[in-house]
């Protein structure tokens, strides 16, 4: 059943609430969290690359506050094993059992900071939980709760002592984002002490269990069969671009039209336009294709890539013409 | 391409049209490589010349493509010596010259250059320093060729000309390289040359231009020679009176077989051809200009013939030698059509034969004349009128009051008093020659004794002053019984003349010659009884300009024409003027007002679809297109909002919203958001519109980039360089 006009404007205004609540503690960085939000409310994961101090775990902070839900912050180093993420199942002499301890990543908004410094193994042990949401040790299951979000961070500078992360995992995330440096008048905001908030001073918005359902309800945001050819085209464009050694999956597909899907209700649309890929096209396909190596040397970044592509791209004779 | 109308009337043939277009093709398709693929000039070049030479022989000397479409060796030798001779040659051969040998070179190789050049300037100068505005001095050049080319009477040359200039003007108007400025005053240059046009197509009757066909020395001039008629008796009494002279097939009792057509009497004799005679070499076929007459094909045989004089059948048709000699025969055989004689300048010998195809002239007897009246045809002024001659026309004419039933009764006194003699040693005295003297010792003499060549003469002199149009033709008549299907040979003996002249239902013939009977003994003068007054007769007219005069000179007189208010005769000229000029600029406007058609028509299918989905997003596509014609930058991967907010109008966003709920939405549309969008979308336009000069909204409203036409586009569909 398709989402109805009135449904949408009830999400647009839900919508609007979680981001100028967050925004009460992040200043000036409304298109960054509208981004987390429709991330989060895609069922997605947002990978952020950015610069310490930024604002990264404000924004993960104020999420979870905003949504009612829990938070935790796991440093990835080196030296970081599986477990210390997913948790671990330890002998309790008294019951004479194993039981399970939870890693940080039982919670709804897990911020994993720097996750380029841990090993492959233990990137790895986020593959499962991000796709399946649940994590099984010695054959159990343990779900993560709903919604469960993961923001990962990366720093863009520092090379020495990172793991580039596998395509595998980089597609798991719905999309890519940077908050970057705030802008002069903000910093100014900032210093002035301007910021109304704390992220842990937030007063939730909706409830966690509000959150799902508005994730169920933008599932049901109308995607006209153009649009679907619109999205197709330009996937296969990322694919067949000169520039690119591998391009978007369909798992890239999938994922903008989901994104699409809460864009086109957090606007109070009931239906998805090409305005809505346009607008997430990059944030969602950049950081899934491969460049050429000898592109790259020459300068070429994916963002340049996706960009042309929408360029050239017709959004289709009908709409237009 | 236009631009080389003018020279249709000089070709009349579907072979025109070929090497036009395919040079233009041709032309085209190099320009538009070479600007894609950034080619040197030299390179360009190479190739054009390359084009030239292997695709010239089918479009501009088929007769020597193999197959038809194949180049062949004799082809490319006349393809590369026409680039030099063919010019010359293309105007001292009657037109239509139709695909003769190598005349379409020119027309191929100017229209291959033309295009190829005007086409490069547009496309590789420098468009924003304006340079690329002298492509339109391309068309203007090869225009002008054209009508110096072309033929002296052209009505079309006027109109090519016209339109040629609208062209330029439009391409000024509809591409970016001029300003708003340099548009507007190329479309008052436009709207001032049509009135200019106008008024000189008006007030000017269309004469005959100097162009390189008429200064040119025409190769043979044919009038100068002696008149055939002058030697008329040596056919009839001579040796050759009894020898074969030729052989026809096709012919019916009665028809004739003109040896040659005089119309120019000196006062010594009748020689061929004074208005425009100039012989010219015919490559095949000419249209007929007859309205009336029998259609003649006739299969000629020379035998003892000689001289440049062609026996042809009627008014020419076409004619083909045939036999061994026949090329050689064809490329010195010349025609005149005002004199209606053709010739071949090495002469005719025994053996030579033709296929030729005419028009005769209707004969009409002397009874059938006083209906007649005189036509239009342009001959020249007898030098001398003999004496005599204004008598006899007016003693037997006297009481008759129109030129037709003058001339009838002049013709018929002519042949009632007038007897055969050709002077033979056994016959009465009769004196040859046709000057002056002797035709008027004929109308002195009693009775009148002369034969073909004095009646001829006569009868032609007495029409001339009777108002028609006349000329004398020499040739021979096919006898009763003669049959088509049989071949009628003829001696020296049957040699004879009619005349022609000229009516209002074209060419006529007529035999004036009296029929041979008994001459009577001479009588002594009465003056009681004579035909020709003893008193003096009126000067002669020799010096009147009457043969361009269509009414009868003495009707004339007799009838003064009313006088015309002089007020009324200024309202009819300024309606004509105002009349034309409103044509001319409706012509030239036409093309502009099938843009603005084809703009509503779409409006009309895109506001009454069937669908009311389609209605909406027809609404955005006015939007869209009204852009677009407004120049505005967009490109296809622009979606409805982004283009909206390009325009900064509210009511664009509306229409947008709208057209993508309509096309992306599985809502169900009302007939009020339909109105909406619409309603929206005028005001769009209008807010459009407004933010425009009144050239600007002009040029919008004629520009047909919203049909997706532009050179831009047109260059995108060539490969690109690698």
């Amino acid at each position: 059943m398709s989402m109805k006009p009135e449904q949408a404007a009830g999400f647009q205004k839900v919508f609007d609430k979680l981001v100028g609540n967050v925004e009460q503690v992040l200043l000036g960085k409304n298109r960054t969290v509208r981004l987390a939000f429709t991330a989060m409310l895609s069922g997605g994961h947002l990978l952020l690359e950015d610069y310490p101090g930024t604002g990264k775990t404000s924004l993960a902070r104020a999420m979870a506050q905003s949504v009612q839900g829990s938070h935790s912050r796991i440093q990835f180093t080196p030296d970081l094993l599986p477990g210390d993420i997913t948790g671990v199942s330890i002998f309790d002499q008294k019951k004479g059992a194993f039981e399970f301890h939870k890693g940080p990543i039982f919670s709804n908004i897990v911020l994993a900071d720097e996750i380029n410094r841990a090993s492959p193994k233990t990137q790895s042990a986020l593959l499962e939980v991000m796709e399946e949401h649940h994590v099984t040790v010695d054959g159990v299951t343990h779900p993560t709760g709903e919604p469960f979000m993961v923001i990962a961070t990366q720093n863009p500078i520092e090379q020495a002592g990172t793991y580039r992360l596998p395509e595998a995992q980089l597609d798991r995330f719905l999309m890519k984002a940077s908050l970057g440096y705030p802008d002069h008048a903000s910093t100014m905001l900032i210093l002035e002490g301007s910021a109304k908030k704390k992220a842990a001073e937030l007063d939730g918005v909706v409830p966690a269990e509000m959150v799902v359902k508005l994730i169920e309800l933008a599932k049901s945001v109308h995607v006209d069969p153009e649009i679907n050819d619109y999205v197709s085209r330009i996937v296969e464009a990322t694919r067949f671009a000169p520039e690119v050694r591998l391009g978007a999956s369909v798992r890239g597909a999938l994922a903008l039209i989901s994104a699409s899907r809460v864009h086109a209700a957090s606007q109070g649309r009931h239906f998805v336009i090409p305005d809505d890929v346009k607008a997430l096209a990059d944030s969602v396909l950049s950081h899934r294709l491969v460049l050429d190596p000898e592109a790259e040397f020459d300068g070429v970044t994916a963002n340049n890539v996706v960009g042309k592509i929408l360029i050239d791209l017709p959004v289709g004779a009908p709409a237009t013409s | 391409m236009v631009s080389l109308v003018p020279l249709w009337p000089v070709y009349q043939d579907p072979y025109f049209f070929i090497a036009l277009a395919g040079g233009a093709l041709l032309g085209g398709v190099i320009a538009l490589w070479s600007a894609r693929r950034s080619w040197s000039v030299l390179r360009t070049v190479l190739t054009a010349v390359a084009a030239y030479l292997l695709f010239g022989v089918p479009l501009a000397v088929p007769s020597e493509a193999i197959l038809g479409f194949l180049p062949s060796v004799q082809g490319e030798l006349s393809l590369l010596t026409g680039i030099m001779l063919s010019w010359k040659q293309l105007v001292t051969v009657m037109p239509p010259v139709g695909a003769y040998e190598a005349l379409l070179v020119p027309v191929f190789l100017l229209s291959l250059l033309g295009v190829l050049l005007a086409v490069s300037l547009s496309l590789r100068i420098n468009r924003q320093k304006g340079i690329a505005s002298s492509a339109a001095l391309v068309p203007v050049i090869t225009l002008g060729t054209a009508i110096w080319l072309g033929p002296s009477r052209s009505f079309a040359s006027i109109v090519v000309t016209v339109g040629v200039f609208v062209l330029i003007a439009l391409w000024f108007a509809l591409s970016r390289v001029g300003s708003a400025s340099l548009g507007m005053r190329a479309l008052g240059i436009v709207a001032l040359s049509s009135v200019v046009a106008s008024a000189v197509v008006l007030v000017t009757p269309i004469t005959d231009r100097s162009v390189w066909r008429t200064e040119i020395d025409q190769p043979f001039v044919l009038q100068d020679d002696t008149s055939p008629l002058s030697e008329y008796r040596s056919y009839v009494t001579g040796d050759l009176a009894n020898e074969d002279l030729l052989t026809v097939a096709g012919l019916s009792s009665g028809q004739h077989v003109s040896l040659a057509t005089l119309d120019n009497y000196t006062g010594v004799l009748y020689s061929v051809g004074g208005v425009a005679a100039d012989f010219t070499k015919l490559p095949g076929s000419i249209p007929l200009t007859g309205s009336a007459g029998e259609s003649i094909t006739a299969d000629v045989t020379i035998s003892g013939l000689t001289g440049a004089w062609v026996p042809l059948a009627g008014e020419l048709g076409s004619l083909r030698f045939t036999g061994s000699g026949a090329r050689a025969l064809t490329d010195a055989f010349y025609y005149s059509r005002p004199a209606a004689t053709g010739a071949v300048i090495t002469g005719l010998a025994s053996g030579d034969s033709y296929r030729t195809t005419g028009l005769a002239a209707p004969e009409v007897s002397l009874d059938a004349l006083s209906s007649l009246a005189p036509g239009d045809a342009i001959v020249p002024a007898p030098a001398v009128i003999p004496n005599g001659l204004d008598a006899f026309v007016s003693v037997t004419s006297k009481g008759k009051t129109s030129a037709g039933e003058r001339l009838q009764a002049s013709l018929q006194a002519l042949t009632f008093e007038g007897y055969i003699s050709h002077g033979g040693p056994d016959e009465v005295p009769s004196a040859s020659g046709h000057g002056a003297n002797r035709i008027a010792a004929l109308f002195a003499a009693t009775p009148m004794v002369g034969d073909a060549e004095q009646y001829s003469a006569a009868a032609a002199l007495i029409a001339t002053q009777l108002g028609f149009p006349s000329r004398v033709v020499m040739g021979f008549t096919a006898p009763e019984g003669a049959d088509p299907a049989t071949q009628v040979t003829f001696t020296g003996a049957d040699m004879t003349a009619w005349i022609e002249i000229s009516t209002t239902e074209g060419w006529v013939a007529l035999n004036p010659i009296p029929v041979e009977r008994p001459i009577p003994e001479e009588q002594p003068q009465d003056p009681t009884e004579v035909a020709f007054p003893q008193t003096a007769v009126d000067p002669p007219a020799q010096n009147e300009p009457q043969l361009n005069d269509n009414s009868a000179p003495e009707a004339a007189d007799e009838e003064q024409p009313q006088p015309v208010d002089p007020v009324l005769q200024a309202i009819l000229a300024v309606v004509t003027v105002v009349g034309w000029t409103l044509l001319w600029l409706g012509l030239l406007a036409s093309p502009l007002l099938a843009i603005v058609i084809a703009k509503r028509r779409r409006r009309a299918a895109r506001l009454n679809a069937t669908d009311a989905r389609e209605r909406i997003t027809g609404a955005w596509s006015e939007i869209h297109d009204a852009l677009i014609d407004h120049g505005a930058l967009m490109t296809a991967s622009n979606t409805r909002l982004e283009v909206a907010a390009l325009t900064e109008l509210p009511a664009a966003t509306a229409v947008a919203v709208l057209a993508d709920t309509a096309q992306y939405s599985s809502d169900s549309i009302s007939e009020a958001e339909v109105t909406r969008a619409w309603s929206e979308a005028e005001k769009v336009i209008t807010g459009l519109d407004a933010q425009l000069t009144r050239w600007q909204k002009i040029r919008a409203r004629i520009s047909v980039k919203s049909f997706g036409l532009s050179w831009a586009r047109l260059t995108e569909l060539l490969p690109k360089r690698r």
